[in-house]
């Protein structure tokens, strides 16, 4: 029985010797061997496969471990928790610096929105334009004569109205 | 002694610690590297992207007219620039902004050129652009072009005011009028801010390092609808006479206020690029030689310091008078006048004889008094002295100049500031235009008026009041005449001199001074048209009417003289022949009802003659009387003339009438008119001479 050391070694002399003829491997590797120690004994190793039923075996629980690993796990939520406390008010802080900071465009723009109607409402409200408009319109001066003259009764408390006689 | 082998898990970890301590080392060296070595320029670099010092430039304050109404404002608008280094597609962009900002493509170009020739990386392409294009130009999102906030001054009203109000340049610093005048108070004071930025350069937080301090706004006494009403009136009388400048003050006279100033030509402060010319304030800053008018002053001075009456004649040398080695020639030749019509006149040598009756000392006092020769002291940059010369400086023949308006120069604003004097009883008012200022969230600050002074005795003022108002009446301002309302004034023509002719030309500047009523003068104005070929009482008394018809219209000042009656039309014709007349109200309460044509009283519109039917009224009220016609409101005015004062007064008894009797002899003129119909209590003056 060839150890494993000449079947390897075999394989490699082939290898090496390539395209050389069968004869001359054969007394290259007979050569070789003669100044080659002898394999040690239980040298050889067997390997054959053998099925274990570990259906019935059991852990026994390590109360110990769990608890380290309970002890790990709260010690990193602890951190965890620690770490977003430090950080939590910096981000709300950075967000209420966002929310602020559109606030006061919106209230800038806001504020420009009512100037912009204030000059337009200037504008259209300009002496000029309504006495151009008043001339589209072919409206007149009252002229003189024209006007009515009311004179309230104290009772009116300075209402005026235009009263028929016959009421 | 042969060592036991070194486990595996130890060798491991001997090396996991090495590896461990070297990235420590490097981690080490580098923290050293970038803490100690390179600090400061890191801390820099850090301060430029993360933090942010803003100047804020705090919004300019309002200006606005007696009612509020906005003449001046600010708003945020956006400018636009451009990186050129930036642009993905340069022809594209420049395409784009071109279109939508109404630019010159190839100028576009090239600048961008130049730009990127010399490797700027900021360019502006277009400043203060309106809020559609800005949207526009947005919505294409072309990388490379910014937005930039700035602010824009916007005058609502346009040419309104314009030289009151004056405007502002690229860096809203006010230039001209009141934006000069308080350009501080408008400003306001810049602040800063210290702002945390993100990676995207978005403001995270901000701290006010520097408070702003914002622009007053301002309320001037300026009011709207006289200041269009001298406009108009000024404009169209300097086109109808050919005039080269002109310019009309409106003042209030009891408190001085400016309810009006307005110059001929004028700009549009929202143009920037307008006639540089046309933004002289003249009303306030150039002076001229005012003429007549200021034969008021003279007599005022002779009211007060000789014994001159109204009534007394003055000798006027029929047309010709030989003075100081000149010759001075009259209008008309006048034998003899009293003092009252030598003003309504316009005597020249009547003017001169008074002056010389005061003499130089006192009449160069009232000038002074009256406010010549030095700033009126109206809140208004530029402001012209005008030009009286001291006393020593006159020559033999500068009182009979003088006494007349000429060898010396003041402003429109000066003559209405003493106009506004004789108006309210003899107090030489300075002219207040602005009214308070207040700074936004806090009280309003009153400007207060400079003290009034007294320049006349209440009395004089009367007479004066009195005088000037025959001049509109009988004399040369007929022009001034007002329907409705009595007004006292006087006209005033100055032949121009031509320097570089070294003679007079035949053109003048007319003026007119006036206020109304006349009992409480409510307006007092002064008018100026320059390079006029007609005189004073052409040009200028009609602006005056104008003017103050709208202003007391706009004050609401109530008539004290009874209106003419409408011409009669149509359907009103009938009624008024009908002898329709209305007194109505319960209890015995008189309504008054003077019925004009029906088309009138439902919507104030009446179809004119040739033109198109006016639109239909929206909602006509139902204010028709029963029955139309015209109510009489007491008896109608007897003619006096040629009647002495007791028969006047005998016959006025008898009707019910109350007679104000003026001088003594025989009735002469009388206001109102025979056939008036007066109301009750309503006084007739009746004037007497012999």
């Amino acid at each position: 029985m060839a150890t494993m050391e000449v079947v390897l070694r075999r394989a490699w002399v082939e290898k090496l010797l390539g395209g050389r003829s069968a004869a001359s491997r054969i007394t290259a590797t007979n050569d070789a061997q003669d100044y080659r120690l002898r394999a040690l004994p239980n040298e050889e190793i067997l390997f054959w496969r053998k099925r274990i039923d570990n259906s019935r075996v059991s852990r026994k629980p390590d109360r110990g471990t769990r608890r380290a690993a309970f002890g790990l796990l709260t010690a990193a939520g602890l951190c965890v928790i620690a770490v977003l406390a430090m950080l939590a008010p910096g981000s709300y802080s950075r967000m209420a610096g966002y929310e602020i900071h559109a606030l006061e465009q919106e209230r800038a723009r806001l504020l420009n929105e009512r100037k912009l109607l204030e000059v337009e409402q200037a504008r259209l409200a300009s002496v000029g334009r309504l006495e151009t408009l008043a001339r589209r319109w072919r409206f007149v001066d009252p002229r003189p004569g024209q006007s009515i003259h009311l004179h309230a009764p104290p009772a009116a408390d300075g209402a005026l109205a235009w009263n028929p006689p016959n009421r | 002694m042969h060592q036991p082998a070194e486990p595996q898990g130890a060798r491991r970890l001997r090396w996991l610690f090495r590896i461990s301590l070297a990235c420590f080392l490097g981690v080490l060296a580098q923290l050293v590297n970038l803490q100690v070595y390179r600090h400061r320029d890191l801390e820099r670099q850090a301060i430029q992207q993360q933090e942010l010092d803003l100047e804020v430039q705090p919004p300019r304050g309002s200006v606005l007219d007696r009612s509020g109404q906005p003449l001046a404002m600010s708003v945020a608008v956006d400018s636009v620039s451009m990186d050129p280094s930036r642009l993905e597609d340069p022809q594209v962009a420049v395409e784009i902004a071109s279109e939508v900002l109404g630019l010159d493509a190839e100028e576009l170009w090239s600048r961008i050129q130049w730009a990127e020739a010399h490797q700027r990386r900021f360019l502006w392409i277009k400043r203060r652009i309106t809020p559609a294009e800005s949207e526009r130009l947005r919505s294409y999102r072309l990388e490379g072009i910014e937005f930039n906030a700035e602010s824009s001054r916007v005058y609502p009203k346009g040419r309104l005011a314009a030289h009151v109000i004056g405007d502002v340049d690229f860096q809203e610093k006010g230039n001209y009028g009141i934006e000069q005048q308080l350009n501080q108070e408008l400003s306001g004071t810049p602040g800063s801010v210290h702002r945390l930025l993100d990676v995207k350069r978005r403001g995270i937080d901000s701290q006010v390092s520097v408070p702003t301090e914002p622009g007053s706004n301002v309320l001037l006494t300026i009011d709207e609808r006289i200041q269009y009403a001298a406009e108009q009136s000024l404009e169209a009388a300097a086109r109808v006479h050919g005039c080269r400048t002109g310019s009309v003050v409106v003042l209030k006279p009891d408190t001085g206020e400016v309810l009006a100033l307005a110059n001929y030509p004028t700009f549009d402060p929202n143009e920037a690029a307008e006639r540089i010319t046309a933004r002289d304030n003249l009303a306030v800053s150039v002076p001229y030689e005012p003429g007549s008018v200021m034969k008021v002053i003279t007599i005022a001075a002779a009211l007060e310091t000789t014994a001159l009456r109204p009534e007394s004649v003055i000798a006027c040398g029929n047309g010709q008078l030989h003075f100081a080695g000149r010759v001075i020639h009259d209008t008309a030749a006048y034998g003899s006048l009293s003092m009252a019509d030598v003003l309504a006149k316009s005597s020249n040598l009547g003017a001169i004889q008074i002056g010389m009756r005061v003499g130089e000392r006192r009449l160069h006092e009232y000038l002074r008094r009256f406010g010549f020769g030095r700033p009126t002291g109206v809140m208004l940059p530029a402001e012209s002295p005008g030009l009286l010369r001291e006393l020593s400086a006159w020559s033999r023949g500068s009182i009979a100049s003088l006494a007349m308006g000429h060898e010396m120069s003041a402003t429109t604003t000066q003559l209405a500031q003493a106009c506004a004097a004789i108006a309210n009883g003899g107090l030489l008012m300075t002219p207040r235009l602005v009214a308070w200022k207040q700074k936004p969230g806090e009280e309003r600050e009153l400007i207060p008026a400079a003290g009034p002074r007294r320049i006349l005795r209440p009395e004089t003022a009367i007479l004066l009041r009195q005088m000037m108002e025959r001049v509109v009446l009988h004399g040369t301002g007929r022009q001034a005449r007002l329907e409705g309302y009595t007004a006292g004034g006087k006209t005033g023509t100055a032949q121009i001199f031509d320097l570089d002719a070294g003679r007079y030309t035949h053109l003048y500047n007319a003026s007119f001074i006036g206020f109304a009523p006349v009992n409480q003068p409510r307006v007092a104005v002064a008018v100026t048209l320059n390079g006029a070929s007609e005189y004073g009482a052409a040009v200028a008394a009609p602006v005056f009417r104008e003017v103050v018809t709208q202003a007391l219209r706009a004050l609401r000042v109530p008539k004290d003289v009874p209106e003419p009656a409408p011409a009669p039309t149509g359907a009103a014709t009938a009624s008024r022949r009908s002898g329709a007349r209305q007194c109505m109200g319960p209890n015995g309460h008189a309504v008054c009802i003077e019925v004009p044509a029906r088309e009138t009283l439902v919507a104030g519109v009446r179809a004119e003659p040739g033109l198109p039917s006016a639109p239909p009224p929206v909602a006509a009220p139902a204010m028709t009387p029963a029955v139309p016609g015209q109510l009489l409101l007491g008896p109608r005015v007897p003619d006096f003339s040629g009647q002495s004062v007791r028969s006047v007064v005998g016959q006025a008894v008898a009707l019910g009438l109350v007679v104000e009797p003026i001088g003594s002899g025989l009735a002469r003129s009388q206001n109102p008119p025979p056939g008036s119909v007066v109301a009750r209590g309503e006084r007739i003056r009746v004037e007497f001479a012999r």
